[in-house]
């Protein structure tokens, strides 16, 4: 059974035990080992050490370079955001343009999908504890009949159950900090990835000769406004604007 | 209970499901190749103007009391205050001898992304208002806001004070922040989520969509009790195969909820940042057609509904426009259903329609 790392861990561990098994066969071997063991420690308390210093000075999860989260942030500091920027290089008025949409969009795409998932996760850990609690309940309850004599609750009975223990299981996820953040972070990151796919579209209409969401929103709006006026003036020469006693 | 025994249930059980696991998949076959009705009160367009209409219920007896509008908002369409006969709010007034109207605000499409509140709860109510002047004879009137509908009724009322007869509400949310009030944990989802996040980010979402898509708002509605959600489709099911009215009811309600309306962009920001995020309709800040609405300004007598287990509105949301009403005759009604309930279940039709009813024969 793991006790962490998954599956990797426990093929690793193998390995390590492994390993020191060959080693102890022989003295030569031992000492290399204790080495290598010494070492391995050295080095660990160091990768340690420069983690937590550098936790220190990136409070924010993710802002760390060390913290995978961190990775695929589409924006803020440190971390893969100023490889990304690096990527995307300055903004040229003449050159390299459609390059740079393709790589930012790509980023976009990839922090949108990050946080889709960093979201699934929430819930799906929620659904989790749902389970957990209906089994336990449900246990408990068919302890509860048998010691009683009574018959097992029916499919009915355990799906009303399962309805109110997930149901509330849920609601406890939809109110968390954790959820409530995840739901932020996927509608900044759709707005991005959205507005930037249709600015390439735009672009791309614009080149063909069609019409732009912008355009036609310039339009609806410039009608929008039309009618308004043209209410207001029909209300002030005696049209129908509000009831007839208030003319 | 010997092992023979609880094998012997086992098997009934089986059986039970099966038998109505088969009824229920006749019944969906069944249902496949008939189109299900709804809002089948025969009613007369009085007057259009673009998408939206008004529509006046042909009566079946003299009517003498309102004129009453009913105002639904623009998430759910006007349909489900007329579900189905027998269970019909609609019907049931009109047999009293209400004199009833219903506003449709039609589908919203790009074209109508920058109606706003003033628009709706201000031009339009007004324009809606001379109309049944002009088809009632009567000068006053009474609208009936549901949910969102209620609001644009607040505005209206306090906007203009003279125009109403009576104002009546049902699941119509006035303090948005009130949901910390309710003690009942699966209350208020709408009111936290949309709090918890910043307005200029509500902003841009809502201006990267356009309109709020119709799916977009059926899946945050989902989401509220996804349990339930699921089981509706399942177990629920199952559970109302040998129950001809239930699943009429049911395949009634599927077809309101698959109607959902995109609701227009600019009216979404006012809602959910002005309502939702910045709770301006209690502080007298919110504007509509250039002015702020103070409740206080409310001039006509009030009564309003609210759902003891409406977990979209939670009643204290609704409770709270007594604190902000001054002077004026104010009524409250409890019904003991969720927010729809109040208008679709067997209990509400015994309460709402009566109360209605009771409150429009003690108007001048």
């Amino acid at each position: 059974m793991s006790d962490g790392g998954g599956a990797e861990g426990d093929l690793f561990r193998l390995w390590l035990e492994g390993a020191r098994a060959f080693a102890d066969s022989n003295a030569a071997g031992s000492a290399a080992w204790q080495r290598a063991e010494a070492l391995h420690k050295a080095w660990s308390r160091f990768a340690e050490a420069f983690a937590e210093a550098h936790a220190a000075r990136h409070s924010e999860p993710g802002a760390s370079p060390l913290d995978p989260a961190g990775w695929l942030r589409p924006a803020g500091q440190g971390g893969m955001a100023d490889l990304w920027r690096w990527f995307e290089g300055p903004e040229l008025a003449d050159i390299l343009r459609e390059e740079r949409e393709a790589i930012r969009s790509t980023r976009e795409w990839i922090a949108f999908s990050a946080a889709l998932e960093q979201f699934r996760a929430v819930v799906a850990e929620g659904w989790m504890r749902a389970f957990k609690a209906f089994v336990e309940r449900l246990s408990a309850e068919l302890a509860a009949a048998r010691d009683e004599k009574r018959p097992d609750p029916d499919w009915a009975q355990m799906t009303a159950l399962w309805r109110e223990v997930a149901d509330a299981e849920m609601a406890r996820t939809h109110r968390s900090d954790a959820f409530l953040a995840a739901q932020r972070d996927l509608i900044e990151a759709q707005i991005a990835v959205r507005g930037t796919l249709r600015k390439r579209i735009d672009r791309l209409a614009g080149f063909l000769g069609l019409p732009t969401r912008a355009e036609l929103d310039d339009l609806h709006a410039t009608v929008h406004a039309l009618r308004r006026e043209v209410r207001a003036l029909r209300a002030g020469g005696g049209g129908e604007q509000g009831p007839d006693h208030e003319r | 209970m010997s092992a023979g025994a609880e094998s012997d249930r086992s098997v009934a059980r089986m059986a039970e499901l099966t038998r109505r696991m088969t009824r229920l998949a006749r019944r969906l076959g069944e249902s496949g190749t008939r189109q299900v009705e709804i809002a089948t009160t025969p009613k007369d367009l009085v007057w259009r103007d673009g998408k939206v209409s008004l529509s006046r219920y042909r009566p079946v007896a003299e009517p003498h009391l309102g004129p009453m509008v009913i105002v639904h908002g623009l998430i759910g369409r006007a349909t489900m205050s007329d579900l189905e006969p027998g269970r019909s709010l609609v019907e049931r007034l009109v047999a009293a001898g209400v004199d009833t109207y219903v506003v449709d605000w039609g589908n919203p499409t790009r074209a109508d992304r920058f109606l706003d509140f003033t628009d709706y709860a201000d031009v339009f109510l007004g324009e809606i208002l001379a109309a049944v002047a002009r088809t009632s004879g009567e000068s006053r009137a009474v609208i009936f806001g549901i949910c969102q509908g209620g609001d644009f009724a607040l505005c209206h009322a306090a906007l203009h004070p003279h125009r109403l007869k009576g104002l009546a509400l049902a699941v119509t949310p006035v303090d948005f922040h009130a949901d910390v009030e309710d003690p009942e944990p699966t209350h208020g989802h709408l009111n936290l989520w949309t709090r918890s996040l910043d307005p200029d980010l509500i902003r841009r979402m809502v201006d990267d969509w356009g309109n709020l898509p119709g799916e977009l708002t059926g899946a945050v509605f989902q989401n509220l009790a996804p349990a339930r959600t699921v089981s509706k489709y399942s177990a629920d099911l199952l559970e109302i195969a040998e129950d001809d009215d239930a699943f009429e009811t049911f395949l009634r309600m599927e077809k309101w909820l698959a109607d959902r309306p995109d609701h227009p962009g600019e009216a979404a920001k006012d809602w959910l940042i002005g309502l939702y995020a910045e709770n301006r309709l209690v502080k007298g800040s919110f504007v509509v057609g250039g002015r702020p609405v103070r409740l206080g300004d409310i001039a006509c007598p009030v009564i309003n509904i609210y759902g003891l287990r409406d977990h979209i509105i939670p009643p204290p949301c609704s409770k709270a426009l007594r604190r902000h009403l001054r002077n004026v005759a104010y009524r409250e009604v409890e019904v003991p259903t969720g927010h729809i309930g109040v208008f679709v279940s067997r209990r509400a039709q015994q309460i709402v329609p009566p109360a209605l009813v009771d409150w429009l024969s003690g108007l001048d």
